[in-house]
C-alpha cells in the first residue's frame, strides 16, 4: 500500500475508534461552542452531532456550573496544561442516566473528566478537548465503603 | 409521559421478530466459537411490573446459585440492560466446550463467563441495533453475585422504576448440559421510542 | 404466468417484510401461513410452486415442515428464510430438501438472484434491454 493510502486507512481507523470508544469526547472552541461530539456523547445525551455542533455548551447543558467550568478551562487555554475534575468534587459534569437503569442503584452517571489543550501549529491553544469518564461503579463502591465504615463507627 | 401497560399484538410480534434475528446472529457466533448447535426458541416479550420482575428472577434461580453478567446499552433514546444468567451447573460443560482444561478457581470461571457473555450480549445488542439503525454504546460488563442470589439486586430501598419491557431468550446447547437465559430489559421511556421506530416496520 | 407462492412465518411483521422483498414485477398469488401445519394444508390442496419457510414457529416448526414434505413427497420447492443462521441450521435444512437458505433480514437482491438461479423468473436479457423494462 502506498504511504498516503496507509495514512488514510489509519485515519479512518482513528475516526472509528473516536466514534465508538466508551468515553465522551467533546471539543470546544474559545467561545465554548461544540466542535466535536462523539458516539458516547450522542448516545447518552440523545443529541446528534448536528444538534450539538455549533451550539454553546452551557446553553445545551445548564447543569454545568458555568463559572466553575470556565475557570478550569481557562487554565488549559492560557497555560497549556491539563485540568481534571473528579466525581468527589462534583458527581457529574453532564447529567446522564445510570448505565444500568434496571439493576443499578445510582440515580445518575458519576463522572470524572480531563480537559486537554489542542494546540495550533504555532503552539497557541484555541481549542480544548473534554474527555468524560463514567466512574459510577467506583463511586458507588466508595459510598458503600463509607456506609460500612460509619456503621462500624470507624472514621 | 403516559404509562405503557401493555404492548399491542403487532408490537409484540415485531419485537419478537427483531429479537429472533438478533438471537440468530448471536447463536451463530457462539456456534462457531464452540462448534456446537444452539437451540433457539421463540423469545418471550412482555411489559412487566417491578414485582413481577422479582418473581421472574426468582424463578430463574433453578439451582441455589446462579451467576449473571450484566451490560448496559444506550443509543437514540433507547436504554436498557442485557442480563445473562447462568446456572452454575453449566460451568463444567461450558468449560469443556471452550476447551478449558479444568475450571479450578473463580478466576477461570470469570474468564469463561466473560467469553460467553461477550458473544451473546454483544451480538444480540448490536443485532437489534442494526435492524433499528442504531449504533448502541455498551457499558463494561459487570459480574453480579458470583455464587450469590441474584434477587439481591432488587432491594426495594433503591427502587427507581415501575415497569420494564423484558425480552427473555433462553439459549440451550444441544447435547450439552448448558442452559442460560438472556434478559433484555428496556426502560419504559425506551419503549415509547422503540414503538415509534418500529411503526414503520409495521405499516403495510 | 402467475406463480403460486406460500409465505410461512409465525410473525406478521416477517410475513410483510417477505412480501415486500419479492421482485415488484413478478406476478404471484401469495398465500400466508402462520405455521407449518397451515402451510402443509395449503400445499396438499395443490397448485403451490414455491414456499418461503421460517424455522422458529410454534405448532410445527420449519424442520418438521420440511420432514413432512419429504415424507409425503409433496410437490413444492422450499426456500428457508430464517434468523437462525448458524452453520448447522443451514446444513440441516439443505439435507431436509430445502433448495436454498436465505438469512433474515431479507435482502431484496438476494431473493431476486435466487429466483433467477432456480428459474422462477427470467434473468435480465442484457444490461441495455433491462433498463428499458422487463420482458415478462
Amino acid at each position: 500500500m502506498s504511504d498516503s493510502k496507509l495514512e488514510m486507512t489509519e485515519f479512518h481507523w482513528l475516526m472509528d475508534v473516536l466514534q465508538n470508544i466508551d468515553v465522551g469526547l467533546v471539543v470546544l472552541d474559545r467561545d465554548y461552542s461544540i466542535k466535536l461530539w462523539n458516539g458516547f456523547m450522542e448516545n447518552h445525551s440523545g443529541l446528534r452531532p448536528d444538534q450539538a455542533k455549533g451550539k454553546n455548551l452551557f446553553s445545551l447543558f445548564n447543569e454545568i456550573d458555568k463559572s466553575w467550568f470556565q475557570k478550569k478551562a481557562e487554565s488549559v487555554f492560557l497555560l497549556n496544561v491539563r485540568a481534571f475534575t473528579i466525581s468527589e468534587q462534583r458527581p457529574y459534569l453532564f447529567k446522564f442516566n445510570n448505565n444500568h437503569p434496571i439493576t443499578g442503584r445510582a440515580e445518575f452517571m458519576y463522572q470524572n473528566a480531563t480537559i486537554i489543550p489542542l494546540n495550533n501549529a504555532d503552539g497557541s491553544t484555541e481549542h480544548i478537548c473534554l474527555i468524560v469518564y463514567d466512574v459510577t461503579n467506583s463511586a458507588m463502591s466508595k459510598h458503600d465503603l463509607l456506609g460500612v465504615q460509619s456503621l462500624l463507627g470507624s472514621h | 409521559m403516559s404509562e405503557i401497560t401493555a404492548l399491542t399484538e403487532d408490537e409484540r410480534d415485531c419485537y419478537q421478530e427483531i429479537t429472533n434475528v438478533a438471537m440468530g446472529q448471536a447463536a451463530d457466533r457462539l456456534a462457531r466459537l464452540l462448534n456446537v448447535y444452539v437451540v433457539l426458541p421463540i423469545p418471550n416479550v412482555n411489559i412487566i411490573e417491578r414485582s413481577e420482575f422479582k418473581m421472574t428472577i426468582k424463578s430463574l434461580e433453578d439451582a441455589p446459585s446462579v451467576s449473571a453478567v450484566c451490560q448496559g446499552f444506550i443509543g437514540a433514546g433507547i436504554a436498557g440492560e442485557a442480563l445473562l444468567i447462568f446456572n452454575d451447573l453449566s460451568f463444567s460443560d461450558i468449560a469443556k466446550l471452550l476447551d478449558y482444561e479444568s475450571v479450578q478457581n473463580s478466576n477461570e470461571e470469570l474468564e469463561m463467563l466473560m467469553d460467553v457473555a461477550n458473544v451473546l450480549n454483544g451480538a444480540c445488542i448490536q443485532g437489534i441495533g442494526k435492524q433499528l439503525d442504531i449504533n448502541f454504546s455498551q457499558s463494561h460488563p459487570v459480574v453480579l453475585g458470583q455464587h450469590r442470589p441474584i434477587s439481591e439486586l432488587l432491594d426495594d430501598k433503591h427502587a427507581t422504576w415501575e415497569r420494564t419491557m423484558a425480552i427473555e431468550i433462553n439459549y440451550t446447547i444441544e447435547d450439552h448440559n448448558v442452559n442460560c437465559d438472556l434478559l433484555l430489559l428496556f426502560t419504559e421511556e425506551s419503549v415509547h421510542h422503540m414503538n415509534r421506530l418500529i411503526s414503520f416496520l409495521l405499516e403495510d | 404466468m402467475t406463480t403460486k407462492v406460500i409465505i410461512c412465518d409465525d410473525s406478521n411483521m416477517a410475513r410483510k417484510q417477505m412480501s415486500r422483498s419479492l421482485p415488484d414485477d413478478w406476478p404471484t398469488e401469495i398465500t400466508l401461513a402462520k405455521n407449518g401445519a397451515e402451510a402443509i394444508e395449503v400445499i396438499k390442496k395443490g397448485g403451490q410452486e414455491l414456499m418461503f419457510l421460517d424455522l422458529t414457529m410454534p405448532v410445527m416448526d420449519g424442520y418438521q415442515t420440511l420432514e413432512a414434505i419429504r415424507k409425503d413427497d409433496l410437490p413444492i420447492m422450499v426456500i428457508v428464510v430464517s434468523g437462525d443462521i448458524q452453520p448447522e441450521a443451514r446444513d440441516r435444512v439443505k439435507k431436509l430438501g430445502a433448495i436454498e437458505f436465505i438469512k433474515k433480514p431479507v435482502d431484496k437482491d438476494k431473493i431476486k438472484s435466487v429466483l433467477i438461479e432456480y428459474g422462477m423468473i427470467e434473468p435480465p436479457s442484457s444490461p441495455e434491454e433491462n433498463a428499458g423494462g422487463d420482458n415478462e
